[in-house]
């Protein structure tokens, strides 16, 4: 006999012992009509046998015209170690007014409790299951029906244990409407019939059969259903035949994701040279590293994000999960690749990355959250992968497609009943397939109501596109997703039903406000920053307020220090006009009187009038000096990279030149090149050098010593040494004073400004001057220049 | 003198300047032809007045101070050169100033000839000697007078 009945309980069959019947399924509940006790032992002992051979619970319930004696001495006949059962206790023989009139009188619920009690202590005590037997001889006409509940009740839930139940009737006591009674509350009957046991089966397992015959049918019509439900799948789906190594089957979908039409009938390797395949960090996919040649190998792939290179360019990116196909003998025949375009929710990833990037403190919060969501999402994608994936071991070739899906997968009638469910909408629902089929669609809803506007839309136009609902968890919980359906045809055109697949959209909706939230932050962050950055705006403004305060400030010294500038300039231009024109007229009166009175006028009076005239001349003199030291403060610098050297030299010819009755020892050493205004340091050179000159008059060997050398890597230092008479160094502090002199007139002629002008051009420059010297012995001078373009001072 | 055709007109407020001017012209034998002004405004009527009468010819040269009352030196210098009728005029600057702005002043405005009165008196005398020399005999004019 055929396994008909699948349930919990089903996986094996166990033999019956019984010769017509042959082997049976957990859950069958059949009887047997006696005419005495032989014929009861006869199928009885083989039956008991059978179950403790096959480690099998065996409860016998007795009564007439059987004692428990008489049954031990029957199983010891046919089983010699049957006492051996009865102490390990793998059999029970119970009279059944312990049983079934436990308490005096019969009681259904009691009894089938019973059953229940035995079955767990079965199953707990390591047994397969329970099988049993029930004496009926002890009915009453009165108990008849209640009786025959009871059986009816054992018929409805024998299925759901594993547990086989054979009731006997003694054919004696039973009349012809009884046995049909006893008949119709039995899966089957036996009864003995002119010495031959006969098997009498009730008109629906005929009817079972008859459904066996239409399987085939029913397979090339779920073969149709199954093409119309892959076309309308949102994910791509490839078939790889492991004979072969070709593509065997590719849904709708999956072309539209490759973006060209390909044929089936390549092999992996074939395929990958038409339509490139990039792995994340930009390499191609290679045949075997593909997910549906891994599959092939056993391999069972989720997630493995693969980018697609379109022959018209566009790029997209595919989540794609992969399982291999096996027979019923567990060997691998194939492989299936299921496959969703994700270049929609990469694309929000990345503009949520990018966005991140936009603000440097955000960054690392946001990543944080971000990787936390995504977290969440994989742990969630991979939950419900292994959800998948324990129904996808289960099943069939075919239905294992359905079941692979995580989009909840229904079908429906024109009624709007379901018709067919897979796994997914199991546990979107939270309710069994049982349940759910032949139940209302739209009773898993929120919105009942458009829900059934939604299929009623399909049948009236075919189809539709990411229509949104919510389905409802028994358990409370709330689904967003979208439907896609279609109406699907038999043969003849007609319209069958409808295909509608649902994709959860709760992923997507969680990253959308994980990324509004982010925007909103972000907003909030550009608000915060704005304030901080009105308010250091306001600092800077008042910053600025001071600044202009200041500069003010300044403007007013600088026009001070102008109109100062300008006092002395007019004072420099009157000392230049006014004082020189009285000087002139002493000068030349006193000339004049010499030349015209000048014989009247003895050698003393004329002495004194010289000395009025050396007087003013020296006056003269001085004015000259004064002003040209008081220029050398107003007058613009212009700086240049000079030669020293060929200063110095030039400088010295000059010099030379007035002296042409005096010899020189000089020396001119190479220097460094200086940086400065050369005017101005031509000046320099030109009073330190005419000093020298005027210093070593005495000396029968002048000897000047012209040099300069790198100091430190900003300066360089030059010097102008001489061999004349030097002067104190107690006096140092006077030496570069104005009109200051360390010698007498008559000693040597000067106002003593010379080198005064020389320590203002150096430190306008910026350097520093100094000198030692020894009083007989000659004096050295230094200054410093920078090396390099530097500010004026 | 005569009046009407002066060889040097010098242009003076100090008047010792002004003498020892003279002295030195007068001892070299060239003080016939000198007329002094004493201010600035005096030394712009006359000028002006000479250049409008037909009958009176330019002087040969004019010697002019810088600093002088009322009328500064540059602004007489400014207003000769300025006038058709007067800019051929050699006009030499006589003063004590040797400030470089007066000097680029000077000539900015066309000054013919830029000196400083030395302070010694010697120095001072061969300078006006040397400049009337060269400006009354050695120098032809624009116009003859």
């Amino acid at each position: 006999m055929d396994s008909i009945k699948e349930g919990p309980a089903t996986g094996q069959l166990r033999r019956s012992g019984s010769p017509i019947v042959e082997d049976m399924p957990w859950g069958t509940h059949f009887c047997q009509f006696y005419h005495g006790h032989d014929d009861l032992l006869d199928v009885l002992t083989s039956y008991f046998k059978a179950g403790l051979e096959n480690n099998e619970f065996c409860l016998w319930i007795t009564s007439k015209p059987l004692s428990a004696a008489k049954i031990r001495n029957a199983m010891r006949a046919s089983l010699p170690d049957f006492d051996r059962y009865v102490k390990t206790g793998q059999i029970e023989i119970i009279p059944h007014t312990d049983w079934y009139l436990k308490g005096g009188s019969f009681d259904m619920h009691q009894v089938i409790n019973g059953w229940i009690e035995k079955h767990e202590h079965a199953l707990s005590s390591g047994f397969d299951g329970l099988r049993l037997a029930g004496n009926t001889f002890w009915l009453q006409k009165s108990d008849w029906k209640d009786f025959m509940s009871y059986e009816e009740e054992i018929n409805r839930v024998i299925g759901g244990y594993r547990m086989l139940a054979l009731c006997t009737y003694c054919l004696k006591k039973c009349s012809a409407l009884d046995i049909i009674d006893v008949v119709r509350h039995h899966q089957f009957a036996l009864i003995k019939k002119e010495g031959e046991w006969e098997l009498i089966e009730r008109s629906s397992l005929k009817l079972a059969k008859k459904e066996l015959a239409e399987m085939k049918d029913r397979e090339m019509h779920l073969r149709r259903r199954l093409e119309i439900i892959l076309d309308t799948l949102p994910s791509g789906v490839v078939i790889v035949d492991k004979k072969s190594g070709r593509v065997i089957y590719q849904n709708r979908r999956a072309l539209e994701l490759y973006g060209r039409n390909l044929a089936t009938g390549h092999t992996v390797a074939q395929r990958i040279g038409k339509i490139h395949f990039y792995k994340n960090d930009g390499s191609r996919y290679s045949a075997d590293e593909m997910p549906a040649s891994r599959a092939l190998n056993g391999e069972e792939l989720r997630d493995v994000e693969i980018g697609i290179e379109r022959w018209d360019g566009l790029r997209v990116i595919v989540s794609a999960n992969a399982s291999p196909i096996r027979d019923e003998a567990g060997e691998i025949v194939g492989s299936v690749t299921a496959f969703e375009d994700i270049t929609k929710r990469k694309k929000i990833e990345e503009s949520l990355e990018r966005a991140c990037e936009e603000s440097e403190a955000m960054v690392k919060k946001r990543t944080a959250e971000l990787a936390k969501v995504n977290k969440a999402l994989k742990a969630e994608i991979r939950e419900r992968a292994k959800a998948a994936e324990e129904l996808r071991t289960a099943s069939r070739y075919a239905r294992s497609l359905i079941e692979a899906s995580i989009d909840p997968l229904v079908t429906i009638n024109a009624g709007g009943k379901i018709m067919d469910v897979n796994r997914a909408t199991e546990l979107v629902t939270g309710l069994s397939r049982d349940e759910l089929i032949g139940s209302d669609f739209s009773d898993y809803f929120t919105d009942p109501e458009k829900a059934r506007e939604g299929y009623r839309r399909v049948f009236l136009e075919g189809s539709v596109m990411d229509y949104p609902l919510a389905i409802r968890h028994s358990s409370g919980r709330v689904t967003d997703v979208l439907y896609n359906a279609t109406v699907y045809r038999n043969e003849a055109g007609e319209v069958q039903g409808i295909f509608a697949a649902a994709r959860d959209v709760t992923e997507l909706k969680r990253t959308r406000d994980a990324l509004q939230k982010a925007h909103d932050q972000l907003e909030l962050r550009v608000e915060e920053r704005t304030q901080e950055l009105l308010l250091v705006n306001q600092n800077l403004q008042s910053e600025i307020r001071e600044r202009r305060k200041t500069e003010q400030l300044l403007a007013e010294h600088t026009r001070q220090l102008e109109m100062i500038n300008k006092e002395l300039e007019s004072f420099s231009y009157s000392v230049s006009h006014d004082l020189r024109a009285p000087l002139r007229a002493i000068d030349g009166y006193s000339r004049m009187l010499l030349r015209s009175h000048g014989d009247r006028f003895d050698d003393e009076a004329r002495r004194k009038f010289n000395i009025i005239r050396e007087s003013t001349q020296r006056m003269g003199q001085l004015i000259d000096d004064l002003l040209a030291f008081s220029r050398l403060g107003r007058r613009e610098m212009n700086m240049k990279n000079i030669d020293m050297e060929a200063l110095a030299k030039s400088v010295w010819q000059e010099l030379q030149a007035l002296s042409p009755d005096r010899t020189f020892k000089v020396s001119i050493r190479s220097m460094p090149q200086g940086f400065g205004d050369p005017a101005l340091i031509r000046q320099v050179f030109a009073n330190l050098l005419s000093n020298a000159v005027k210093f070593t008059r005495h000396k029968k060997q002048a000897e000047i010593d012209i040099g300069g050398y790198p100091e430190g890597d900003s300066e360089n230092v030059y010097f102008v040494k001489d061999n004349g008479v030097g002067f104190e160094m107690q006096y140092y502090d006077k030496l570069f004073g104005v009109f200051q002199r360390l010698h007498s007139l008559e000693e040597f002629e000067g106002t003593g400004v010379g080198l005064a002008i020389v320590n203002r051009i150096i430190s306008r420059h910026g350097g520093r001057v100094w000198a030692k010297a020894e009083v007989g012995r000659g004096a050295e001078f230094y200054f410093t220049l920078r090396k390099e373009p530097c500010h004026e001072f | 003198m005569n009046f009407d055709s002066i060889d040097i007109l010098l242009i003076e407020d100090n008047p010792s300047d002004a003498e020892l001017t003279l002295n030195a012209l007068s001892e070299n034998h060239i003080t016939n032809r000198v007329r002094v002004l004493k201010d600035g405004a005096e030394a712009l009527q006359y000028i002006f007045d000479a250049a409008a009468d037909p009958s009176r010819s330019c002087p040969k040269v004019i010697l002019l101070d810088l600093k002088l009352p009322k009328v500064s030196g540059l602004e007489i210098l400014k207003r000769i050169k300025a006038d058709e009728r007067t800019r051929y005029i050699p006009v030499v600057v006589l003063t004590s100033s040797n400030e470089e702005r007066d000097r680029m002043d000077c000539y900015r405005l066309g000054v013919n000839s830029y000196i400083v009165k030395p302070v010694e008196f010697d120095a001072f005398a061969r300078s006006v000697v040397e400049i009337g020399y060269y400006w009354t005999i050695l120098n032809k004019p624009f116009c003859s007078p």
